[in-house]
């Protein structure tokens, strides 16, 4: 995939739309599992939030940067 | 002699350890709050000089303002400061881009921005009003800072967002990770202490002992519990799904509490009014929410836990169903009540007692219910509750804030001065935050004592500290003591304005760079010329047209007046929600610069009272009126008597109450005519009927009320009326 994306000519990062989408995925992951109940399980949600976020930042990185 | 002290010394350290232990309860958060705002702000620092962005100072800033102790603050913050910086850059394209080499066009369209932001910032509360200043001054600064350099415009916009972005994302990630905060407890204690002050204040009024200004001083409170409470719950929705789940009882236990404490309110006066002089009807009242003080005082004495509250909603319950029984033994007892005057009289504290009990039960059984988890579906609802701002007040500051923009901006042209920018920037930043202050003398005085001391601060330490420094590390450790104090600051509520001054100035002034630059000299010269901006937008904001001036005072006392006509006429469904809530609002307005002027403002808070059981009392009569069928004569008098209330309240004179009166009066008759040959549902709600009207006709005679204070007791006739009446 390319590196760079041209968004009305001025050059933007792909890892920005990547950082965008898992921003949406995160967010919709959020809501299910806190509809499921399953931060009343968790020692630190916030951590956790922040952990699976890294997760889904990192696979869309990979995917990008491959 | 080891052997000899070794007790003793441990004694001492144990006490030590216990004044320590004591200590962290109390301050510990402060601490805590402190260490992580200030790790964040280095990150963010550390951070944008790592990825080489322009001005790294922006990052830091960004990581102060909207760093708060608790999380949900934080995030709520800052999405709107996304979303105001996002608006701001693209106004300050579209700026430059038309008027770039054009100064007077550009400053103009720049002043009228900051203007138009200002007045947003004045009529909205809490977060939306924070996205207006933003918008405002991040189109200023954007705009200043593109206009030498047209062409790099767009780069310069991109890397702006860049660094707030993530001096956000250091601030959210920080305050979230690290010891959260959560505002659901803040809330939990907010309702809790509410129901206990709640309580105690109805036990406090019925035993008589209160005094008026105490009584003001209860309502003020309970009126600043409620925006709060409202504040902090737009705030934790984005903090976890709990409260979110939860969201709608809390409403629901706002708004009942709203309904219960106005029908407390004016339950009080109609029984001040028939204890003043001795009349049967008091007398029979006396002794019969005489028990209900000692419900209440079980009530109170245990209303931490939802157990408890559904205890006390039970004991409610029981008096309710004790109560008919004492009020028929009243009429049994004293014959008097059953003459016309009397029974009225009698009858209408007896509803709106019925309806307090009603209203106190339903807030208990929500409180008791707020722990559970929401299990059925939510049914659709119209618990709104309603900001109430002055349009005209909110335009004001605006054209304030313009003002104060173009007298910088014609100075700044006409002696081609090298520091108008700054001094430009800082108008826009302090009259934005000027402008959307409740109380605006208070925000002008603390933010120049913070942009003072940031200066000092910051001159001392470019030229005595800075020249010593070697690489990032040291940097931190030095800038550490200096953003500490400004952070301590910020956990005291009162003197935010005042850290948050001083901690923003000290990093703009001090612009650590990569790689760093030491200009002393440049330094003097920028902070003084924004300090002169902050103090010309000070000096607009306090002499033109000021806040404590006739104007203003007027134009509030319209409003408060305005309520009754919008509870007239407005459509009914959710109207009580949104005449409580906007009134509540006005209340909490007035409190807030109470100190400025006494006298002037004690005048406006009868107003406030008055208004709230007249308007409360018409809402009802509205609702039942719409809920049967009426015989066409009486519908149309009671069209009458809500239209003269509501010109009566829209413009204020002694012929206009007079006609009030005389509506409110004829409506009274026709009802007393029509009630015999009524339905049991519908003598009901023709009972109901009749007792709004009276407590707005008693209101109306009361001389005690404002209204009475504007032109003196009510005339001849009326005087004795009121013995009987009231």
């Amino acid at each position: 995939m390319p590196r760079e994306f041209s968004l009305l000519d001025a050059l933007m990062p792909t890892m920005f739309l990547a950082f965008l989408a898992s921003v949406v995925v995160q967010v919709l992951l959020d809501r299910i599992l806190g509809w499921c109940g399953l931060y009343r399980h968790v020692w630190h949600p916030p951590l956790f939030r922040v952990s699976v976020f890294a997760c889904i930042f990192g696979v869309f990185g990979l995917f990008v940067l491959r | 002699m080891s052997a000899v002290n070794r007790p003793a010394l441990q004694g001492h350290f144990s006490a030590l350890w216990r004044e320590a232990l004591a200590g962290a309860r109390e301050e510990g958060w402060r601490w805590i709050f402190v260490a992580k705002s200030v790790a964040a702000a280095l990150a963010a620092l550390w951070l944008s000089m790592r990825f080489q962005l322009d001005q790294p100072r922006l990052a830091m800033i960004t990581v102060f303002i909207v760093m708060r102790p608790q999380t949900g603050m934080v995030l709520t913050k800052s999405l709107y400061r996304i979303g105001g910086t996002l608006t701001g850059v693209l106004v300050s394209l579209l700026l430059v881009g038309l008027f770039a080499q054009e100064p007077v066009l550009f400053l103009t369209g720049l002043a009228v921005w900051v203007g138009i932001c200002t007045a947003g910032a004045a009529f909205y509360r809490d977060f939306k009003s924070y996205g207006f200043v933003l918008a405002g001054y991040s189109a200023t600064l954007a705009a200043l800072q593109a206009a030498p350099q047209p062409q790099a415009a767009f780069s310069l916009s991109v890397t702006r967002l860049s660094e707030v972005t993530l001096g956000i994302l250091c601030a959210a990630v920080m305050s979230d990770l690290i010891f959260p905060r959560r505002l659901s407890d803040q809330i939990i204690r907010n309702v809790q202490k509410r129901y206990a002050d709640f309580i105690a204040y109805v036990r406090v009024s019925l035993s008589g002992t209160a005094t008026r200004s105490e009584q003001e001083a209860m309502h003020f409170k309970l009126a600043g519990d409620v925006i709060a409470l409202e504040s902090i719950r737009n705030a934790a929705i984005l903090e976890d799904p709990e409260v979110r789940s939860r969201d709608l009882k809390l409403r629901k236990l706002n708004s009942e509490f709203m309904a219960a404490s106005t029908t407390f309110y004016s339950f009080h006066q109609i029984l001040n009014r028939l204890t003043k002089n001795p009349t049967p009807a008091g007398e029979a009242l006396t002794g019969i929410y005489d028990s209900l003080g000692e419900t209440l005082e079980l009530a109170e004495a245990s209303p931490r836990s939802a157990e408890a509250a559904r205890l006390t909603a039970r004991r409610i319950a029981a008096f309710r169903a004790l109560l008919s029984r004492k009020v028929a033994a009243a009429r049994r007892n004293s014959p008097e009540l059953s003459e016309v005057q009397n029974a009225v009289d009698f009858e209408t504290a007896l509803e709106l007692l019925h309806r307090f009990l009603r209203e106190l039960h339903a807030y208990a059984r929500t409180y008791a219910k707020l722990p559970e988890k929401e299990s059925e579906p939510q049914p659709p609802d119209d618990i709104t509750f309603a900001t109430h701002t002055d349009p005209l007040a909110a335009l004001l500051a605006g054209a304030k804030a313009f003002v104060s923009m173009l007298l910088i901006s014609a100075f700044w042209i006409a002696t081609a001065w090298p520091y108008g920018a700054s001094a430009l920037s800082f108008v826009a930043v302090t009259s934005s935050l000027f402008g959307s202050a409740p109380d605006q003398y208070r925000s002008v005085r603390h933010m120049t004592m913070g942009h003072g001391s940031g200066y000092v601060a910051a001159l001392f330490f470019m030229c005595f500290v800075m020249p010593r420094l070697d690489g990032f590390m040291l940097l931190a450790a030095a800038l550490m003591p200096f953003l500490m104090v400004g952070s301590y600051i910020i956990t005291y509520p009162q003197w935010i304005a005042v850290g948050t001054g001083y901690v923003v100035f000290f990093c703009a002034m001090l612009a650590p760079a990569n790689p760093m630059v030491l200009n002393p000299m440049g330094t003097v010269n920028e902070g003084t010329a924004a300090l002169l901006g902050t103090a010309i937008a000070g000096l607009v904001f306090m002499t033109l047209v000021p806040a404590t001036g006739a104007w203003h005072k007027r134009r509030m006392a319209s409003q408060i007046r305005r309520q009754v006509v919008t509870a007239c006429f407005a459509p009914l469904p959710g109207l009580v929600n949104r005449f409580e809530g906007s009134t509540s609002e006005l209340l909490h307005k007035l409190d807030a610069t109470k100190h400025l002027d006494p006298n002037g403002n004690e005048r406006l808070v009868t107003w406030v009272f008055m208004v709230k059981e007249i308007g409360r009392a018409v809402i009802h009569l509205r609702e039942d009126a719409d809920s049967i069928e009426l015989p066409r004569q009486l519908s149309a008098q009671l069209q009458e008597s809500i239209k003269s209330t509501a010109h009566l309240f829209a413009r204020l004179s002694l012929r206009n109450r007079d006609q009030a009166l005389d509506g409110v009066t004829n409506a009274i008759d026709a009802l007393q005519r029509e009630g015999g040959l009524a339905s049991p549902r519908e003598g009901e709600i023709l009972r109901r009927l009749l007792t709004s009207l009276h407590l707005i006709r008693t209101a109306l005679l009361d001389d005690e009320t404002a209204l009475a204070a504007a032109f003196g007791a009510p005339a001849g006739q009326a005087t004795e009326d009121i013995v009987n009446a009231a």
